[in-house]
């Protein structure tokens, strides 16, 4: 995905002002019923209910410049995984982003989109959905490359609903390791896999991150982020409180939540 | 994004539905195929031979409203899980949910085409569609996808947050079956009631398919394609509105 350019080409992202707020009016009324009810009950309150709202972040301000291998920390909640999914445009296009070049995200890696059909099958679709901006060759190539890597051997020609967790994860790990892109926004991307076939994805997935322009990465593994970033931003209460090189950025993070126990 | 790219997976999407579907079930597509057939023949049966329904080239006449409510309805009931079932592609990487919709929206259409165009040939031999009429199949399938695609939208975000949508659906066609003139011409209904013809979205673009097909009058049927239009565009708007407000909350509910 790429939009509104920035003008420094340098700077890969840029986000400004960013607010993410959501609407929580539907708490306690999950159902057609449930409102069926309470209008029935109490309209004057229906009626007159106060909507709830999420506000996760405010007033973001930050860039990413080419190069830089940004790492995410922040509590649960904080909003490390929405500003991500924001960046990648999931939310709808914001006139608070600018991006230049094309943004790849990963969230989670035990994707299913047709259980029926095999590994190949599924290899496939995922290589259209994720890699669309790239040449019909050039998605033949990432399938045969990615094939190989995940050795999943005779299994890929098996339907994907026989796959176990950690067999989808390395499926579809091999699939998205295969080109960088200008901005990798990579959310606990490691889990799943198996112990062997996690060394070995994570070497690829490094060279990935090297070749990529810039990277934003969210891992609850702090060995895992001194080693693959260069920045550290750690978000609390709905703003940026630390931003600045991985070990003090690990050390603020770790005094803020009283220890090494995420 | 380039159309290119869009298409491409909207095109990926729907094969995948359609190859997942048939995959060592020949008899499901059969079903599928044959469901609308089945439909033609059992309304035929009961309304012409049996209730003696007297209504003029009834072949067409179910041709023209039978089946593009049974498309329109089963597409509504059969993708307003899409954004729960299809969580885990949403929730891992960058893929615009209506993508989804689209692709099911194609799926549901190409087997909705063949038992269509199937028996749009037995009755054209049998009963005789006015040539004038079926210039205007394009523009009235047009209109009745735009409907099925702004509904499906709708539909499919508020099953998000109110999960109860699918039976409120449900129930709501039951009842408008009753209500649609599909097996019944519009000129039963006792003027009366007439109104209800015209609040109906879904009479609103079927209307267009009969007065092509079954009894052919220019003026009727430039007045009812214009009424689909405004009812297509109201229903697109509401949906539009609908997804651009929901939107920003809907992977937190899925």
């Amino acid at each position: 995905m790429s939009y509104t350019s920035t003008s420094n080409q340098d700077t890969i992202l840029k986000v400004q002002d960013l607010d993410i707020t959501y609407r929580l009016a539907y708490a306690g009324m999950d159902s057609i019923r449930d409102i069926f009810v309470k209008a029935l009950t109490n309209p004057v309150k229906l009626l007159f209910k106060e909507k709830n709202q999420l506000e996760l972040l405010k007033g973001l301000n930050f860039e990413l410049k080419k190069g830089e291998r940004l790492g995410l920390l922040g509590v649960n909640g904080t909003g490390k995984t929405s500003l991500c999914r924001t960046i990648a445009g999931m939310h709808g296009k914001s006139p608070n982003i600018f991006i230049n070049g094309i943004v790849r995200a990963i969230f989670e890696t035990s994707v299913v989109v047709q259980p029926e059909l095999s590994g190949i099958e599924n290899a496939r679709i995922l290589t259209n959905l994720i890699f669309h901006n790239h040449s019909r060759r050039d998605r033949d190539a990432i399938i045969t490359d990615a094939v190989e890597f995940s050795e999943l051997n005779e299994f890929i020609y098996t339907p994907f609903k026989h796959y176990s967790k950690g067999m989808k994860a390395r499926h579809f790990l091999s699939i998205i390791s295969a080109r960088p892109c200008d901005l990798l926004i990579m959310d606990e991307v490691f889990s799943g896999a198996d112990t062997f076939f996690n060394q070995k994805i994570s070497k690829r997935v490094e060279e990935m991150i090297h070749d990529s322009g810039a990277v934003i990465f969210i891992s609850h593994h702090n060995e895992l982020i001194e080693k693959l970033c260069n920045r550290v931003i750690v978000l609390d209460e709905k703003k940026i409180v630390f931003d600045g090189s991985p070990s003090e950025g690990l050390e603020f993070y770790l005094k803020q939540t009283n220890g090494p126990h995420f | 994004m380039s159309l290119k790219s869009n298409f491409l997976k909207v095109y990926t999407l729907t094969l995948a539905d359609m190859k997942g579907r048939y995959r060592n079930t020949f008899a499901g597509f059969l079903w599928v195929m044959f469901n609308p057939l089945i439909m033609f023949a059992v309304h035929s049966i009961v309304f012409k031979h049996i209730l003696r329904l007297d209504v003029d080239r009834y072949f067409v006449f179910l041709l023209a409203g039978l089946l593009p409510w049974v498309f329109m309805t089963s597409t509504i009931q059969a993708t307003a899980n899409t954004f729960l079932t299809m969580r885990d592609v949403l929730m891992s990487f960058q893929i615009n949910p209506l993508s989804l919709l689209f692709s099911k929206l194609l799926d549901n259409f190409i087997n909705f085409i063949i038992p269509f165009f199937f028996l749009f040939f037995f009755v054209f031999f049998n009963e005789g569609i006015p040539l004038k009429g079926i210039a205007y199949l394009p523009l009235n399938l047009t209109l009745m996808l735009l409907m099925t695609l702004s509904l499906n939208i709708l539909v499919s975000t508020l099953q998000v947050f109110y999960r109860d949508v699918q039976y409120v659906i449900q129930f709501g066609f039951s009842i408008l079956y009753f209500l649609t003139p599909i097996f019944y011409p519009e000129s039963l209904v006792p003027a009366q009631y007439q109104w209800i013809m015209r609040i109906n979205p879904f009479y609103a673009v079927i209307k267009p398919f009969q007065n092509s097909l079954w009894n052919f009058n220019q003026t009727m049927l430039n007045e009812s394609i214009v009424s689909a239009s405004l009812f297509v565009a109201v229903v697109s708007a509401a949906s539009y509105l609908t997804w651009k407000r929901k939107r920003n909350e809907l992977y937190l509910y899925i």
